[in-house]
């Protein structure tokens, strides 16, 4: 089986969990062949990770590549096409229903784009306008703005239309030509498989670890985006995850916690499945030993959703209470997230912890990083099924986890749970468990146990394994579908909508999804 | 309990406690302010479970069904408060280092003289030709790389660059200079001040690319001492010598990255040579309009003192020129913070454009008098228009920069093509018509490609500078 797997900032050219799972999962499953689509910054980079056999090819789709000039789109009509998909598609932002006009206005520009390049076509005078009257009615959902509010100024429209006319970018990919698409992530991951969905009916399988639209909430923050920006960006990402669930065939969330998350924003449940992370057990040894001196690690993306400023103030407070202890941070971070390493490398100078507190790059041996501590800690504010918490279990390490996510699921009663953003609390499940050795031991024997008997990589490559074959065996024994309603699939006539010598992208081939 | 059908009732769900909740969010400010400024009932669940508000909790503690019946009820029961991030600042206005910068620039125009003088060069009209447009166009084409290299935290490269930069316009001015000497005739030494010439600029490109005018003020000292010296108290050789030696600072300060021996090959992208070759072509533009005139100017006047003077203004209000260009960006980008409608926006940039242009042509305009003040002994007849055509380039070259700032560089490309055709067309007529082109007719050519391209690329400004995409 061909499968197009879809990445956005991870495999393979970024380190981190999901690149980990992704990883994993071309390995493992190993007799199909996967072409990585990756969608990137800006950067042309060379991938991080060796690449296996059956990984057959790698397109990167960088969103803020520094594309020669705007295309012209060829001809005034075309111009006027592209001008009204756009129209429609900032317009249904704000509609009440405005998911099927959503869907429909990124299947024009989608059916355009294969025509004419429209990288850059969007940027327009006129594209300007048509979002300065939409952001201006964009205020927050069912929230009264007040009378004080100040007009949207150009400048905020000018940076909503940079940032969606670069997200768009991935929809205008010629549309992989595989048997299955696998999105590791909803949003923008899913745009190359709405091109091949309209194509040619490729199903998808749609895998969230984290929950893509709850970390949109949080990165597009106040202290950053204005209301006016922040309004239209996140009513963009809601409308685009809302059309992620609708059109995939199976969506495959890391924790049964994060269900409530799709189901909440348009995922129909029966075709939810959550499908954890699973750890190769032979590769994560236990050590009886443990370091000299009290050490905590901590191992991850330097990146605000791990919170590794409340990571900091917790081992403060540890250090007042144990004046030897380390904290040893392995893990580096993307070159957006150069300023918060800064921030962070601020804070715990601030803190009086340098000599004590150090970051110390990507881990070459994520093992032994683990063992370099007495307890691993994860400090995250949002989480799928996190390999830190399992990788770590399975190494036999006490664990000290926030309750986001899968992370309760993970974790069951072998490890300290407690909550996000509460470094006392933090700081007391590590004292507890450095100042207990038998206690460590037995939670750390627990862990293990918990990893073998439910979160192994043969378990997890196994289900994905069914579920590929699930999906698309339903789809080869009715080829061609349309989504109805309430969610059944009923086959439509394939003479009009593939017609091998006709046109490939009939206007009527897809009737918008209803209901959003 | 039993019901009247004798079932066992089912204990009644808990009622969801809204104070309870409410409180809650509001004992963590940070919490409540997140809430406050929230645009969906979903961010406030994502906030909430930032929180430890998980669906569990929620339950628990506050009798909601889960994690988002309680962020609605926070939702609709907070009232919306906006949390304005800092307002982007627009650009920096110009400031008076520009002027220096500008003046670091061309001064050594000055110093041209200076040794041709002093060393008694036979010098032609195409040795300033070579060594002023190829070291513009490859200066421009390094600055553009060096930019995006920095736009993407690469300054590692900066000791390949700076070195590239210099040898190249040496070697390539070397390959021009020989070219034409062996068809227009010359000496050795014009083929070396050529090359020096370009090896200079190139240079003090790079010194002003790293901002390093103090640098690139103390490195010219001895050459600007000994040509005020030059004037009667010490010889012109040793005047000569002294700008020579100001040259060879010049060049140790523009290399003085290799001394950090931080080697790196930059990776550079198609885009990046595209932009690079169009900026290349840009500054060729630049340096052949120049150095039309000079060559039709000094023809003219006969002296290279005399033609110095005719081009004085133009280089002496470069630095007038990014001045003028940087308020002008600056007054645009604050627009596009200030203004919600398009019309009003194009109304403002009119009026900024207008003002910066109209400044700087005021200047020059002044700057240009004063030198047909002091030209007047020496080259009456021509300076007038010698001088007028000189400052309908200073006019044009503002209005290329305007626009190549804003990402035009191809609408600049264009106007340059249609200058270059005008001036060919008329010089070609003049010939076909006299068997030769005066250096009068010359610049009179030059002045009317300059005009055109004047109106071409002020249509231009006027209509895409309007345009907020253009920042």
């Amino acid at each position: 089986m061909d499968v197009a797997l879809l990445a956005e900032g991870t495999y393979p050219f970024h380190p981190g969990g999901v690149s980990v799972w992704c990883d994993q999962l071309v390995r493992g499953l190993a007799p199909h062949r996967f072409t990585i689509y990756s969608i990137i910054g800006g950067d042309d980079r060379e991938p991080i990770w060796d690449l296996p056999e059956n990984v057959t090819d790698v397109h990167s789709i960088c969103l803020w590549d520094n594309a020669p000039s705007p295309k012209r789109p060829g001809s005034a009509s075309a111009s006027a096409e592209i001008q009204s998909a756009f129209a429609q598609l900032v317009t249904s932002l704000v509609e009440p229903e405005g998911g099927p006009a959503f869907f429909d206005a990124l299947h024009q520009l989608f059916v355009l784009s294969q025509a004419r390049p429209l990288n850059g076509a969007l940027s327009t005078d006129a594209s300007l306008e048509v979002l300065l009257d939409v952001m201006g009615v964009a205020g927050p959902a069912d929230r009264s703005l007040g009378d004080d509010h100040r007009p949207v100024m150009i400048s905020e429209a000018r940076l909503a239309l940079d940032l969606i006319e670069h997200q768009l970018r991935p929809l205008f990919v010629p549309p992989p030509e595989v048997d299955l698409c696998h999105a590791t992530a909803n949003g923008l991951s899913i745009l190359p498989a709405l091109g091949a969905f309209w194509a040619r009916k490729t199903p998808l399988v749609l895998s969230e670890h984290g929950i893509y639209l709850r970390e949109r909430y949080l990165s597009y923050d106040a202290a950053t985006y204005t209301r006016a920006v922040r309004s239209i960006m996140l009513r963009f990402f809601k409308r685009l995850t809302w059309v992620g669930y609708q059109i995939a065939d199976a969506i495959a969330p890391g924790s049964e916690y994060n269900r409530q998350w799709q189901e909440a924003n348009g995922g129909a449940s029966e075709r939810i499945r959550p499908i954890y992370n699973g750890v190769d057990a032979a590769n994560f040894i236990t050590c009886p030993s443990e370091p000299d001196v009290p050490t905590l690690v901590w191992l991850g993306r330097i990146d605000p959703l791990k919170d590794v400023e409340t990571l900091l103030l917790a081992f403060a407070k540890v250090r007042r209470s144990l004046p030897t202890a380390r904290l040893r941070i392995f893990g580096s971070a993307a070159d957006y997230n150069r300023d918060y390493l800064k921030l962070c490398e601020g804070l715990r100078d601030s803190l009086d912890l340098s000599q004590s507190a150090t970051f110390e790059g990507r881990a070459t041996s994520v093992v032994d990083a683990y063992h370099a501590g007495h307890i691993v800690l994860l400090t995250s504010i949002s989480e799928g099924f996190p390999y830190t918490l399992i990788e770590a279990m399975a190494a036999g390490k006490p664990t000290v986890a926030t309750d986001v996510g899968g992370v309760r699921e993970a974790a069951g009663d072998a490890g300290l749970i407690v909550p996000p953003q509460r470094p006392d609390q933090i700081a007391d499940a590590c004292l507890v468990l450095l100042g207990d050795a038998e206690l460590r031991r037995s939670i750390g024997r627990a862990a293990r146990a918990r990893i073998l008997s439910m979160f192994t990589l043969e378990q997890s490559l196994a289900v994905f394994g069914d579920l590929y074959r699930e999906v698309t065996g339903r789809i080869s024994s009715a080829p061609v579908f349309e989504r109805n309603r309430d969610g059944t699939r009923e086959q439509l006539d394939i003479g009009t909508h593939l017609a091998p010598d006709g046109p490939l992208y009939a206007e009527s081939e897809l009737s918008p999804l209803v209901g959003s | 309990m039993a019901t009247h059908k004798g079932k066992r009732a089912v204990d009644p769900k808990p009622t969801p406690d809204a104070v309870g909740l409410l409180h809650w969010v509001v004992s963590d400010p940070r919490l409540a302010e997140v809430c406050a400024a929230a645009v969906d009932p979903l961010e406030v669940a994502a906030r909430l479970e930032t929180f430890g508000l998980s669906s569990r909790v929620a339950e628990d503690m506050f009798g909601y069904r889960d994690v988002f019946s309680a962020a609605h009820a926070v939702y609709t029961s907070v009232p919306f408060e906006d949390t304005e991030p800092p307002p982007p600042q627009p650009e920096p206005m110009g400031r008076p280092l520009d002027l220096l910068r500008g003046a670091l620039y061309a001064i050594p125009a000055v110093f041209f003289t200076v040794v041709v003088n002093g060393f008694g060069v036979p010098t032609r009209w195409w040795v300033l030709l070579v060594g002023l447009t190829v070291a513009w166009g490859i200066s421009q084409a390094v600055a553009v790389v060096g930019w995006a290299l920095r736009g993407r935290g690469d300054e590692r490269s900066d000791s390949l660059l700076a070195c590239t930069s210099i040898l190249v316009t040496a070697a390539v001015c070397l390959g021009v200079a020989l070219a034409v000497r062996s068809t227009l005739g010359g000496t050795e030494a014009c083929v070396f001040l050529a090359v020096a010439l370009g090896a200079y600029i190139a240079a003090s490109g790079v010194l002003l690319f790293h901002g390093a005018e103090w640098l690139l003020g103390f490195s010219l000292v001895p050459a600007i001492v000994g040509s005020i010296l030059g004037q009667g108290v010490i010889s012109h050789r040793a005047a000569a010598w002294c700008v020579v030696a100001s040259a060879g600072l010049v060049l140790v300060a523009a290399l003085r990255p290799l001394a950090s021996r931080r080697w790196h090959l930059p990776s550079l992208r198609s885009v990046d040579w595209q932009r690079a070759a169009k900026f290349f072509v840009y500054g060729i533009g630049c340096g052949l309009l120049t150095s039309v005139v000079v060559g039709f100017g000094t023809r003219g006047t006969g002296t290279g003192d005399a033609m110095v003077i005719a081009v004085m203004p133009l280089l002496l209000t470069l630095g007038l020129m990014e001045w003028h260009l940087r308020s002008f960006r600056s007054r645009a980008t604050a627009a596009l913070s200030t203004t919600s409608d398009l019309r009003a926006f194009a109304r403002r940039v009119h009026g900024a454009m207008f003002r910066s242009v109209g400044t700087y042509a005021a200047a020059l305009a002044i700057v240009s008098v004063v030198a047909l003040i002091v030209g007047h002994e020496r080259h009456a007849a021509m300076a007038p228009l010698l001088l007028g055509t000189v400052d309908a380039l200073g006019i044009c070259f503002f209005l290329a920069l305007l626009l190549a700032s804003s990402g035009q560089i191809n609408r600049v490309l264009v106007s340059w093509g249609a200058t270059f055709a005008v001036l060919g067309a008329t010089l070609a007529i003049t010939w076909a018509e006299r068997g030769h082109v005066t250096a009068t007719a010359g610049i009179a050519a030059l002045l009317l490609a300059a005009t055109v391209a004047i109106v071409t690329l002020a249509g231009l400004s006027r209509r895409v500078l309007s345009s907020p995409l253009s920042y």
